[in-house]
């Protein structure tokens, strides 16, 4: 039995898997602490996925500072969203829900109508291919896999080990409380979005120069991200974790015996029976 | 107070930067600059976008006032897809400009003048309903142009009933064209495409036969493959392997991972541009590629996919060119539109605005030959029509063959092009009806 392709997969898996982390840690920051399901997070990826562009594809700005610019803005853009958007509608779920769907809109077709419809490709940032045994994974996907793991280490020490990571919890676990005790919701919630958003922006730029940057880039990754937050646990960061890398390497193997269509109707095949056996997921609350 | 005052002039000001940076960014001269006209944005009820031009001083001169015939025009305009319906509406608005421009039609010792009416039919059939009857049943046009599959099966329920023309880029030729008289498909599907590709394909590689067909998964790519795949086979190749991956793929490596397990000698690529080019760079990482020949008979925003892929990844691979820009084959009036497209739209034409674009005058041409306005007349004439294609390139010769027991279908030269030592080289002409003229 020839093994190369199953240790290929792995490698696949864990590498996609990665970006899925990325992307829907974001997405599962902003509901779990804010009880908001951000329908325009996958806007924000594309967003994202122009700065990378414009800063180092167009302007030539430095990968990293540009990857650091982009976060940047990202995480300005998701704090006057929260701002001006959310805020005003702050309890009322539905209302949030309708209003993250119109800013989805509203972001698309002002990139279709800022940048246009042609897509935009981002050059290789890091090129080469490493193989070992037949098995291959590019600098480009190795550098993707270890920037995306230090964010995660980064994500998860700000809300272990600070006081914005402490108060975020308090007003997860208990809004009510946590202002009792002097912790400002209006801040963490802002605070909250510009870091969710600021995470779409990472990935965008981590992934963007495997893609293309384009006024749509968001909708496959936003559905994905609502697959791996439902499986790992809506708000659980853990659970976006596990989340993520599962979606990966069931993606990598399952194309391996089957091909995509019955992968897809096996993935969303365990969404349903996860919402039915265990609806908040492998790692959410009951 | 103060701090709703500042948030809102952050909002403004990331709103500007956002603008600016595309504006900025697309200025350069390797990307796409903004266009200089706005599309015809609608919403549910579709606003017409109404155009007519005045013939110069030196155009052949009229006989009394000219009659005006409308031309419904429709597509993705805004949101997904617009990338194919701006080239075809601009396209369909610049070929009435250069007919009016050119004194119009002349019919009968009358002269007439084209009025295009350009809506955005969305991407969907219910959309698309809603175009035809606006068109049809508002607008009270006889020739409508559009593209798209979806919208287009929307528009054809109007035409159909109405004895409309429907002149329509559509890769779905057994859903739209089968069995509906004022039907015609101006787009080449895999039908037309895959017998030239692989006719070159034996000439290049004569022991090689194994082919693995990998598309994006939608019904456009699927009915393309349902004509194709049994087309290939009975020319002698062999089918290794069929998939078609989520559109919402983030990753090729697990497809090109079990692709390379199947070993096949070609990989065939139904798949647009922003799938294509990771496509290729996955394959050229995971060493699937060049040991395989990979084939793109897509041929839209090849440069595009080509420069996501990097130079090394892009080496070798086969890809058709339904317009030549780079070679022999392009015609000055090709050209000519070309650079009228890009200079009036601030972006390239793509293959739907050179077909959009010819089948103006195809339309023109049938009038002339059946000395008619009249669909019902017109609908008996198309299938035989033969004209000379105005942006195509040189003897490129425009024509309907049958496909699924009508002519319908339009067939025109393409050219296999391939990437070789960092640029696109024309490897053959091709036409579906003839032998392929290699360069």
């Amino acid at each position: 039995m020839e093994l190369t392709p199953y240790f290929q997969s792995v490698v696949s898996g864990i590498s996609i898997g990665m970006i899925y982390v990325l992307i829907a840690l974001g997405l599962t920051l902003v509901f779990g602490i804010m009880e908001i399901v951000n329908f325009a997070h996958g806007t924000l990826y594309m967003l994202g996925a122009y700065a990378i562009w414009g800063f180092f594809a167009v302007w030539g700005v430095n990968y990293i500072l540009a990857l650091a610019i982009t976060i940047a803005i990202l995480f300005v853009a998701g704090a006057i969203i929260e701002r001006l958007f959310y805020r005003p509608l702050r309890g009322k779920f539905l209302t949030c829900f309708i209003m993250a769907l119109g800013l989805s809109i509203v972001f698309e077709n002002s990139a279709l109508i800022a940048f246009g419809p042609r897509e935009k490709d981002i050059p290789t940032t890091f090129p080469g291919v490493l193989s070992f045994q037949g098995v291959f994974i590019s600098g480009e996907r190795l550098a993707m896999v270890l920037l995306s793991m230090v964010l995660v280490i980064g994500l998860f020490l700000l809300i272990q080990r600070t006081k914005l990571g402490r108060s975020m919890r308090a007003v997860q676990q208990d809004g009510d409380a946590a202002a009792l005790q002097g912790v400002s919701r209006d801040y963490i919630f802002l605070m909250t979005m510009g870091i969710g958003s600021a995470l779409a922006g990472a990935a965008a730029g981590l992934v963007s120069p495997l893609l293309f940057a384009n006024p749509f880039l968001g909708e496959g990754a936003l559905m994905k991200s609502f697959i791996i937050i439902i499986v790992g646990g809506m708000g659980s960061i853990p659970g976006a974790m596990i989340g993520g890398l599962l979606l990966g390497l069931i993606e990598s193997f399952g194309i391996l015996w089957l091909n995509s269509t019955q992968v897809q109707v096996v993935l969303f095949g365990l969404v349903v029976l996860m919402l039915l056996v265990r609806p908040q997921g492998f790692m959410g609350r009951a | 107070m103060k701090k709703t005052r500042l948030y809102l002039v952050l909002a403004t000001v990331l709103s500007v930067v956002i603008l600016i940076t595309g504006a900025v960014c697309t200025a350069t001269p390797t990307s796409t600059p903004i266009p200089t006209q706005a599309p015809a944005t609608t919403g549910p009820t579709p606003t017409p976008v109404v155009l007519i031009a005045t013939p110069t001083p030196g155009a052949a001169p009229t006989m009394g006032v000219p009659e005006i015939l409308k031309i419904g025009n429709y597509g993705m305009i805004a949101g997904v897809g617009a990338a194919y319906g701006r080239a075809f509406t601009h396209s369909v608005e610049l070929a009435v400009e250069d007919l009016n421009l050119s004194g119009g039609l002349l019919l009968g010792g009358k002269r007439y003048m084209f009025q295009v009416i350009t809506l955005d039919s969305g991407y969907a059939v219910d959309t698309g309903r809603a175009t035809g009857e606006r068109l049809v049943n508002t607008e009270k046009v006889k020739y409508v142009f559009g593209v798209g599959t979806a919208n287009s099966l929307g528009v054809q329920e109007v035409t159909e009933k109405n004895k409309v023309l429907l002149l329509t880029e559509t890769w779905s030729n057994p859903v739209i064209a089968k069995d509906k008289v004022y039907t015609f498909r101006n787009m080449m599907g895999g039908d037309g495409q895959e017998a030239s590709i692989y006719s070159v394909m034996k000439a290049l590689y004569p022991t090689k036969n194994k082919v693995y067909y990998q598309s994006t998964d939608s019904i456009t790519w699927r009915q393309g493959y349902e004509v194709s795949i049994p087309q290939n086979e009975k020319n002698g190749y062999q089918t290794v392997g069929i998939d078609f991956a989520d559109p919402a793929i983030t990753d090729w490596y697990p497809v090109v991972t079990k692709i390379k397990v199947a070993k096949p000698d070609f990989v065939d690529l139904f798949m647009s541009a922003v799938y294509a080019g990771p496509f290729f760079k996955a394959a050229h990482e995971l060493g699937l590629h060049p040991g395989t020949q990979l084939i793109w008979p897509v041929g839209d925003g090849v440069q595009a996919a080509l420069s996501v892929a990097g130079k090394e990844a892009a080496e070798g691979i086969y890809f058709t060119q339904e317009w030549d820009w780079y070679g022999k084959f392009m015609s000055d009036t090709g050209k000519a539109y070309a650079k009228r497209y890009k200079d009036r739209f601030g972006e390239e034409t793509t293959i739907h605005g050179f077909l959009a674009y010819d089948m103006v005058f195809g339309l023109v041409e049938a009038m002339k030959k059946s000395n008619s306005l009249d669909p019902t007349v017109l609908k008996d004439v198309i299938p035989d029509l033969k004209w000379a294609s105005p942006s195509m390139g040189k003897d490129s010769v425009l024509e309907f063959v049958d496909v699924g027991g009508r002519k319908a279908g339009m067939v025109y030269n393409q050219v296999l092009g391939q990437y070789k030592d960092g640029k696109v080289v024309n490897v053959a002409l091709m036409h579906p009806t003839k032998p392929p003229v290699f360069n």
